[in-house]
């Protein structure tokens, strides 16, 4: 249910964005979303394709890619990156401090890019 | 033909959360965002809370939940404001279900608002719902790994309650790992150990809802 919230907002902002440029359809949409928005991708990719049937944007290609996370150190405020959810508990490569990183990113979810279909 | 966009797929909701976060600066209203797993002790929490510090302050509620409104019943037994919001299968509340709920209440006569958010320790944390802090309900009964299986919850809530600690000698909860694991996620986590059906450890609970009213009169309250 979260994932339906989640392609619902994909598919409004792609529709706003194609009424925008005046363009006939989409045929592919790439978000960007970060390792720990607590995103599955199979699900939000069915949620998609299940709200998107039948509507201007039914067969559009949903691409999802991973951002990782940027942690800043509580301890000395280095900041540093990991490709996977699990690397908030790595301890800070600068001093070693293992509480409490900042996530800094690594929670969100962006629209980066359409490509409209050519010609109607 | 390829197009940049970089748009927020949250935009809407946190526009709408921005906004209802103005409303509630200009009332001086404290509003907390309870979320923690179905059966932690949410609704007797605020049972509690509401019942002791009746005196004190003026609160008021928002209950979520999919179905039933028993939990807004049960919080107006105490004599506070409440309205239920029926999700009917939503996973979580969002600032246009809070924006609608509004009407219900009388926003210049409380204090401290309290959002009971769905039964959920995921989906809750992504929506903002325009409040001033999260806070995260665990009991004992769940099992000491719930802040490392849900480290999000714990990395954004500003406290924690860990609920349910009459059971302790029942189940195997290892209170200092969930602990150390919590504040592994979050260095500046208030924790309140308590049990809300014995009623208690809830005084440094309410001690915190007070210093967090003052602070936020004083503008010095800030999200995030």
């Amino acid at each position: 249910m979260h994932e339906m919230a989640l392609a619902q907002g994909i598919m409004d902002l792609a529709l706003d964005e194609m009424r925008k440029h005046n363009a006939h359809g989409i045929e592919r949409i790439e978000v960007e979303y970060g390792a720990l928005a607590g995103i599955m991708p199979e699900a939000l990719e069915l949620a998609f394709q299940t709200l998107t049937m039948g509507t201007q944007l039914s067969g559009a290609e949903l691409v999802l890619i991973i951002r990782p996370l940027l942690l800043r150190c509580h301890a000395c405020g280095a900041e540093f990156r990991g490709g996977h959810a699990d690397d908030i508990w790595q301890p800070c490569p600068r001093c070693g401090e293992d509480l409490g990183h900042r996530l800094v990113r690594g929670r969100e979810l962006i629209l980066k890019r359409i490509h409209l279909a050519t010609g109607p | 033909m390829e197009i940049p966009v970089v748009r927020n797929v949250f935009e809407h909701n946190e526009r709408e959360a921005s906004s209802l976060r103005d409303l509630f600066a200009q009332k001086g209203l404290l509003v907390l965002n309870l979320i923690g797993s179905p059966g932690a002790g949410k609704t007797t929490l605020l049972e509690r809370t509401l019942g002791e510090l009746a005196g004190r302050f003026r609160m008021a509620v928002i209950e979520g939940d999919l179905q039933t409104d028993n939990d807004a019943r049960r919080v107006a037994a105490t004599g506070a404001q409440a309205v239920q919001i029926n999700t009917h299968g939503g996973c979580h509340l969002n600032s246009s279900m809070i924006r609608s709920s509004l009407k219900h209440l009388d926003l210049d006569g409380i204090d401290i608002l309290f959002i009971e958010n769905v039964g959920n320790l995921v989906c809750p944390v992504e929506f903002d719902c325009g409040e001033d802090a999260k806070v995260a309900i665990l009991s004992v009964a769940e099992g000491d790994d719930k802040p490392a299986k849900y480290p999000l919850l714990f990395n954004s809530a500003r406290a924690m309650v860990l609920n349910k600690t009459d059971l302790l000698p029942y189940v195997d909860f290892d209170t200092q790992k969930a602990l150390n694991q919590a504040r592994q996620l979050n260095a500046n986590l208030e924790i309140f150990e308590m049990s809300c059906r014995k009623g208690t450890g809830l005084g440094p609970w309410h001690a915190w809802l007070g210093q967090m009213l003052a602070a936020k009169r004083a503008g010095e309250l800030h999200f995030g």
